[in-house]
C-alpha cells in the first residue's frame, strides 16, 4: 500500500483540500518545513507482475518511473533483472528518496534507499520507507490481526488504510510526519498483482445512549476511490453534516511516468452521501 | 472533468466503515471493512435522484452491540487489573 500525498519546501505551498477535510492548524503548518503540495500517485504498476513503491522527491521518483518502465518493457522479470536495473542506476542512493521494487514471484524484494524492514502481529513482515516510517510503524504495531484468522490480504489493507485516514482526521499526525491524504492498496493471488478497486470510507462516532440504541455522528466528509484506466480518482462526499461545509471534489491522479498529470481537477459533485 | 452519477451511485465494492466508540471517557476505535454482496448484510443501499443513502440494517446494529460490550468488557478488565 502507499499514500498519495507529496510535499514541497517551497516558498508558497498551494493550499491542499485533504480528501478527509482532516485540519491542520495553521501556526502548525506555518512551522512545517516541507508542506502538502499535491496528490500524486506513488505505486508503479510496470506490469501486472512487477510494482514499485516510492516516496520523498517527487522529481527523482518520476525519473525512477521513467526508468523502470523502459528497462522493464519487454524484459522477463527476475532476480537478475531487477539486480542488473539497480546496480544500473541507483547504485549509490540518493538523498530523501526511497522505493521498493516488488515481483510477483518469489518471496522477496529490492530496497533502494534506506528502507525499515520490521514485523508486528498485525502485519507480520513488512517494509516501510519514508518520512513516516516511525509513525507507520507505531499504528501497525497497535493493530491486532483478524479474529476470524482467514487469509484475506485486500480485507487487511483495507482496514489499514482506513486506520490511517481515521488517525488523519482525529489527530493530523500523518500529514505533519509527510504523508496520507488517501491510500491506495494492492495485493496478490497466485497469478499477480491486483489493484483494491472502488473503496468507500465511512467514519463513525458511537455513542450508546440507552442499553439498547445507539447514537451514530458520521463525519462530515466520506472518500470514494476507483481506477479508470491507469488514473486513480479519489472523490470526496459531503454527508449531511458536511453540506453546510461545501461541495465535495475528486482528485485525479495519474502515474508518475506520464507527462501530463492533472494533480487536483474539481468536478461537479452536487451529491450527498 | 465530469464523473458520471450513474457510477458514483452504484453500491461501492468494498466499503470501510471506522468506528470510535465513546465510553466512560474512554474512546476505542474499530474498523469495519466489508466486500460485495456483505455490503447490503449491514447497509440497505437506497437511491435518491442524485443521492445515495446507506440504511444501516439490524445486522448492523448488532454487530455494533457486540464490539460495544466486547470493548466494555476489555476496559472493565484492564480497570480490573488495575486495582491493588
Amino acid at each position: 500500500m502507499a499514500d498519495i500525498l507529496i510535499f514541497s519546501n517551497g516558498p508558497a505551498a498551494p493550499e491542499i483540500e485533504l480528501p478527509t477535510r482532516a485540519y491542520v492548524a495553521p501556526d502548525q503548518l506555518r512551522r512545517m518545513a516541507f508542506k502538502p503540495a499535491a496528490f500524486r500517485r506513488k505505486i508503479v504498476e510496470i506490469s501486472p507482475s512487477l510494482l514499485l513503491l516510492w516516496a520523498g522527491d517527487y522529481n527523482y521518483a518520476t525519473v525512477f518511473a521513467k526508468r523502470a518502465k523502459a528497462f522493464f518493457d519487454g524484459v522477463d522479470v527476475n532476480a537478475d533483472t531487477i539486480s542488473n536495473f539497480v546496480r544500473t542506476y541507483y547504485r549509490t542512493s540518493a538523498n530523501n528518496f526511497w522505493a521498493l521494487i516488488i515481483p510477483f514471484s518469489g518471496d522477496w524484494l529490492c530496497t533502494v534507499g534506506d528502507v525499515t524492514h520490521s514485523q508486528s502481529a498485525f502485519a507480520e513482515e513488512y517494509w516501510v520507507a519514508g518520512t513516516g516510517t516511525d509513525l507507520f510503524r507505531q499504528i501497525v504495531g497497535s493493530l491486532s490481526p483478524r479474529a476470524d484468522g482467514a487469509i484475506a490480504p485486500h480485507i487487511d489493507g483495507l482496514r489499514l488504510a482506513n486506520d490511517l485516514l481515521a488517525y488523519e482526521i482525529n489527530t493530523a499526525q500523518p500529514i505533519l510526519s509527510q504523508f496520507g491524504g488517501g491510500y491506495e492498496v494492492f495485493y496478490s493471488d497466485q497469478h499477480s498483482f491486483h489493484r483494491v478497486d472502488d473503496i468507500m470510507h465511512f467514519f463513525v462516532l458511537v455513542r450508546r445512549t440507552a442499553t439498547t440504541n445507539f447514537h451514530l455522528s458520521h463525519y462530515s466528509h466520506a472518500t470514494r476511490q476507483w481506477y479508470e484506466q491507469d488514473r486513480l480518482y479519489i472523490a470526496s462526499f459531503a454527508t449531511p453534516v458536511g453540506t453546510e461545509q461545501g461541495l465535495g471534489f475528486v482528485a485525479l491522479l495519474s502515474p508518475v511516468y506520464l507527462t501530463t498529470t492533472r494533480s487536483l481537477n474539481r468536478c461537479m459533485c452536487r451529491r450527498n452521501i | 472533468m465530469y464523473v458520471q452519477e450513474e457510477y458514483l451511485t452504484r453500491r461501492p465494492g468494498h466499503m470501510c466503515i471506522h468506528h470510535l466508540f465513546e465510553y466512560d471517557g474512554n474512546t476505542v476505535s474499530s474498523t469495519l471493512s466489508l466486500s460485495g454482496d456483505k455490503i447490503e448484510q449491514y447497509y440497505r443501499i437506497e437511491r435518491e435522484g442524485a443521492q445515495l443513502h446507506f440504511h444501516p440494517t439490524a445486522s448492523y446494529v448488532e454487530m455494533l452491540k457486540s464490539q460495544w460490550e466486547a470493548m466494555v468488557a476489555r476496559l472493565q478488565s484492564a480497570a480490573g487489573d488495575k486495582l491493588p
